[in-house]
């Protein structure tokens, strides 16, 4: 037996680094040529650059103290987007903390009739109701990880569901970290909160904003400086939920008790 | 060259060219103009039919109840208590917004409740006049809150 390994000479190796390298960067032209002109996308982050595109970033924040949990927002959203009985694309919670330290989280029918008087007022240390709906996330989970673009960022700023296109694979529904989507069993599709894209893009407010007989509800365009949501958010202590999660979730809350977050 | 070359090469070129076929029936019109989506759904969606009309429309007709109606003047649209009544305004006669009369539906805002906050005006409804309707004394669409006839 003669040596196994192969000598190879200098030139060879120069020639063969030559020829590999042409070769990577042949493919990855090609592959930038194919990508851009069969699909033509744009690319997602460019989009959420609304100093580019000049449009609006619609968002809605919350007044935590201002809510008496009467409901008639999740009522109007129901009647005003047909939502199926048992659905909500917003609900609202109360949360009741008991002297003894426990706290008892709530949500009879998503509030929509109200809450009960059932508690005993002598063991309560504090309680208060906490509207929810879509967060309208910049960097949504949800959207993330639609395998077929059903879902997206719309560019005024709303995460919406292409009922046309959805597959209903229900992916959506699972990686939303605060349980605003879900299965509707009569469109056969994903749903959510749609900030009342019908109206508000109409120049109305949305159901549950017009509804909301204390003002709890502030909606707006952020990217409008004197717009009432952008006011609110600047003149008020505002949180978001989930803040450790990055989603970039845009419903502002003022007064979100540590139960909440 | 092997025969079996050519025979392969031309299953692949086949399937090749199928799938660029059905890419083109598969994907839908407008899909990737504006990034990973149908750039034609947003404009769909925003004709849907809208079922609140909004305070401003009611007051183009109702101005003497909108500028009179403590509740509206603090804020409470017409359509918190009267529901959805586009179709009112569409055609004022066929459609009639509803007029809540019940003590529970006072009571869905201003009976007292864990939670709700102290300085919101509410009643004990167990206590406060039971069973008896809350317009018999107080009229809702007068300039005090809550006034009593």
């Amino acid at each position: 037996m003669s040596e196994v390994k192969r000598k190879i000479t200098r030139e060879e190796f120069l020639w063969t680094a030559v020829k590999s390298t042409a070769l990577v960067a042949l493919g990855a032209a090609g592959y930038g040529v194919f990508n851009k002109a069969s699909t033509g996308l744009v690319r997602k982050r460019d989009l959420l650059d609304r100093k580019k595109t000049g449009k609006q970033n619609f968002s809605m924040a919350i007044d935590i103290e201002k809510c008496i949990g009467c409901g008639l927002c999740v009522e109007a959203c129901s009647k005003e987007n047909n939502v199926p009985a048992d659905h909500y694309r917003t609900w609202i919670e109360r949360y009741v903390i008991k002297k003894d330290g426990t706290v008892l989280i709530e949500s009879p029918q998503g509030g929509m009739h109200g809450f009960s008087d059932d508690v005993h007022e002598e063991d309560v240390e504090r309680a208060f109701f906490v509207p929810k709906l879509c967060n309208q996330c910049e960097h949504s989970p949800c959207t993330q990880v639609c395998p077929v673009g059903a879902t997206f960022n719309s560019e005024e700023g709303v995460v919406l569901v292409d009922y046309d296109y959805c597959i209903g694979c229900r992916y959506c529904i699972q990686a939303c970290p605060y349980g605003s989507r879900f299965w509707n069993p009569v469109k056969k599709t994903a749903d959510k909160c749609t900030l009342c894209y019908h109206r508000i893009m109409n120049g109305q407010l949305p159901a549950c904003v017009e509804v909301c007989p204390t003002g709890a509800r502030i909606f707006g365009d952020l990217s409008d400086p004197e717009s009432p949501v952008s006011k609110f958010t600047k003149e008020n202590q505002t949180m978001a939920l989930k803040p450790h999660l990055q989603t970039g979730a845009k419903v502002a809350y003022k007064g979100l008790s540590k139960e909440v977050v | 060259m092997a025969p079996q070359i050519p025979r392969l090469a031309l299953v692949f070129g086949i399937l090749t060219i199928a799938f660029f076929v059905v890419r083109t029936q598969a994907v839908p019109k407008s899909f990737g103009e504006k990034g990973f989506y149908r750039a034609d759904f947003p404009a769909e969606l925003a004709e849907l039919q809208m079922s609140h009309a909004g305070s401003q429309a009611c007051a183009e007709c109702h101005s003497d109840k909108s500028e009179t109606t403590a509740h509206f003047i603090n804020g409470v649209a017409c359509e918190s208590c009267h529901g959805p009544s586009l179709k009112h305004v569409e055609s004022f006669d066929e459609f009639k917004p509803h007029i809540p009369d019940k003590r529970a539906e006072c009571g869905r805002c201003h009976a007292m409740i864990v939670g709700r906050r102290a300085d919101f005006p509410q009643q004990d409804m167990k206590e406060h006049n039971p069973g008896q309707l809350c317009m018999s004394c107080h009229v809702v669409h007068d300039t005090a809150t809550g006034g009593e006839e």
